[in-house]
């Protein structure tokens, strides 16, 4: 037993410093209210079907002539990429002078059960890209994380419209070996799934099952050792609000979407359908940065950097960001880097 | 009586109180855990049933941890030995925890064998027995799913025994953090490992089929019951949805003959896989950027009309349209 270096005094005073923490914390929890993701000045340009279409106000007094559509997923909301002045993605862009609009999409109904990719993409996304481009032709596209694969096959099915394709955490290769998310998925009946509603819960619910020793029980008892700084509980609160407040999936999107991507990897063999239109990777020609999170555990590097050989076009770059799946985008560096990647590399090609 | 005695009493406490509360369907659930109670030195713990005993024990069992605390005084057991020590116990009690669920998963589950729905009530019997074995089955699924996770629980306390038994390893753990990170690290890798295996897919997978048909019947009993109180149910969300989609289909194409008449016939939600596509969700055409702008009034004016008649706001399911502001 070398390695164990403690003795009961120690232990009982890391206990009790311990527990003065916990008590501070809950009366600093008591005084920070209910903070909440989300405050960069923007505006409402546009709505199609379950898209509203955001504008940021520019920040920057050079602003780059190309508007930059962020495209988020339809699992958990955008506010991520905005979550508090200092963890900002969306501040970082507007900084360096990125034009920034926002899909954010209408959590879905019960009457939209039927809703399916064919209608997020080819209808909403579509008319957002051409309320866009009827006042600066073709822009910018850039995804995160499932918005990733809708950017990219939004991309491939209409390459005259994106001058620039930016990806972000986004899966391609849905069956590399390391994907757990891919692996899980194997063994449920996804038409069953697919018949309603999934509520955002369950989808949580499986999300925690990937690391449940570390995101239901290390992260909380970690948390009391900020317990004692009213900033870092504040952004706490606002990462706990937009990790739990999940929007329901519709049924055949949810559907489409694992079975297509999931179980056919139909995006990594040139065979997805979405609606009439069969999304071929290598119709990408307009150049294309691809960020992967080097700790990601939801899309594993690999799943990422399947994109290379698959598309089209000869300007292709990767950028490897060290950090998770979310914390490429709220952690202090990475955050920075993400942004210094995506405005150095847009500004260059606009 | 010590500390961790009081500690393994009250959780026996607990438990029985639970398990009394939640009947002797949940039998399974609660074997596993009812292994812990078994020492012989809880066998004293005071046999009063209900909340009141747990709760004094509780009581005790924080004065106890009080008292250890402020005392302080130097263990006669060394932290590593007595770590070790405790380490073991909990194998033992999780491994005899495993070996109650099996014995108790080798009774089979009682069949909930559905005989024919008749009578007055014939529906309600039906759908009613179907929640039930659905509900049986996911209980089943359940069990399976937990046992797989007790072993990766077992297998990462002993990872983490032996790696703080190993002595040519030169990492340090001189504070409670660090021990309790390595302990969530070793426990996690085993998770890990588990969840990568073929076993724990089908288990899963099992789980989450289970829950869906749960969730399957209980829609089915709710398009039975909810129209009993004059709510509107699944089967009539999905038939204002086709006579929206086939109003706005209507709309956008004037020609066209009404579909809204020929399809007036309830059905409840199809496979999805399977549906036909709603009229509603053809497609504007993003070659044609003028279209959406061009065709926002035609498209948005008739669903406004449609939802004032139904008294319904369809702006969530209606197409594009500039927004007033």
């Amino acid at each position: 037993m070398a390695k164990l270096e403690l003795t009961w005094e120690q232990i009982a005073h890391e206990l009790a410093q311990w527990e003065k923490k916990l008590a501070h914390g809950v009366q600093t929890l008591r005084g920070l209210g209910n903070p909440v993701p989300g405050g960069t000045p923007r505006r409402l340009v546009f709505e199609c079907g379950k898209a509203r279409l955001f504008h940021y106000e520019p920040e920057s007094p050079t602003v780059q002539g190309v508007p930059t559509l962020l495209v988020y997923a339809l699992v958990n909301r955008a506010s991520m990429a905005d979550l508090e002045p200092r963890r900002s993605l969306v501040r970082s862009l507007l900084a360096r002078g990125v034009d920034l609009f926002l899909i954010e999409w209408a959590d879905p109904v019960g009457l939209d059960a039927e809703r399916g990719l064919d209608d997020y993409l080819n209808h909403d996304l579509a008319g957002c890209v051409s309320f866009l481009q009827t006042l600066a032709g073709p822009i910018n596209l850039m995804g995160i994380c499932q918005g990733g694969t809708f950017a990219l096959s939004y991309a491939a099915m209409y390459p005259a419209q994106v001058r620039n394709l930016v990806t972000t955490v986004t899966p391609v290769d849905f069956h590399t070996p390391d994907d757990a998310l891919s692996r899980l998925l194997r063994g449920i009946d996804l038409e069953l799934l697919g018949r309603q509603n999934l509520s955002g819960d369950a989808l949580n619910t499986l999300f925690l099952a990937l690391r449940p020793y570390r995101l239901i029980h290390q992260k909380y008892v970690n948390l009391v050792s900020q317990m004692d700084d009213p900033a870092a509980l504040a952004t706490f609160l606002r990462m706990e609000q937009w990790i739990f407040d999940s929007p329901d999936l519709a049924g055949r999107a949810l559907y489409e979407f694992a079975q297509g991507c999931y179980r056919e990897n139909a995006l990594a063999t040139g065979s997805w359908r979405i609606g009439e239109r069969i999304v071929d990777l290598a119709k990408i020609t307009m150049p294309v940065l691809n960020i992967y999170a080097r700790d990601d555990h939801l899309v594993p590097p690999a799943a990422s950097l399947a994109l290379q050989a698959l598309v089209g076009t000869d300007d292709y770059q990767a950028v490897e960001v060290p950090g998770g799946h979310i914390g490429i985008y709220v952690g202090g560096s990475a955050r920075q880097k993400v942004a210094e990647a995506v405005s150095t590399w847009l500004a260059a090609r606009t | 009586m010590p500390w961790e005695a009081l500690q393994s009493a009250f959780m026996q406490q607990l438990l029985r109180f639970t398990h009394d509360a939640a009947g002797s369907a949940r039998e399974n659930h609660f074997a596993g855990w009812r292994g812990f109670g078994t020492r012989e030195d809880v066998q004293d713990a005071p046999d009063e049933p209900g909340p009141w005993a747990s709760f004094r024990l509780f009581v005790e069992t924080l004065t106890a941890y009080g008292d250890w605390l402020k005392s302080s005084r130097p263990r006669p057991v060394p932290v590593a030995a007595a770590l070790d020590r405790m380490l073991g116990d909990v194998l033992n009690g999780l491994e005899a925890a495993l070996s109650a669920r099996e014995a108790l998963q080798a009774t089979p589950w009682p069949e909930l064998s559905m005989g024919p729905a008749f009578g007055l009530t014939r529906e309600w019997q039906k759908l009613g027995g179907e929640l039930a074995q659905a509900m049986a089955a996911e209980h089943k699924a359940t069990d399976q799913l937990q046992k797989l996770q007790w072993l990766a629980l077992v297998d990462g306390i002993k990872r983490l025994r032996a790696s703080l038994n190993d002595e040519q390893s030169e990492a340090r753990i001189d504070s409670l953090q660090t021990l309790y990170d390595h302990f969530i690290a070793h426990l996690e890798d085993a998770y890990q490992d588990t969840l990568r295996s073929d076993a724990f897919v089908v288990a899963f997978g099992e789980r989450a089929n289970a829950g869906l048909r749960v969730r399957e019947a209980f829609r089915a009993l709710g398009c039975k019951v909810l129209p009993v109180f004059g709510l509107p149910s699944a089967a009539d969300l999905t038939e204002i949805g086709r006579r929206l989609a086939a109003l706005e289909a209507n709309a956008a194409s004037p020609s066209a003959m009404p579909p809204v008449v020929a399809e007036q016939t309830a059905t409840p939600a199809k496979n999805p896989a399977k549906n036909p596509r709603r009229a509603s969700q053809k497609t504007p055409s993003p070659t044609k950027p003028a279209k959406v702008v061009k065709s926002t009034p035609k498209v948005a004016a008739s669903p406004r009309t449609v939802a004032k008649k139904l008294s319904f706001d369809i702006g969530s399911i209606s197409g594009g349209r500039r927004p007033k502001s």
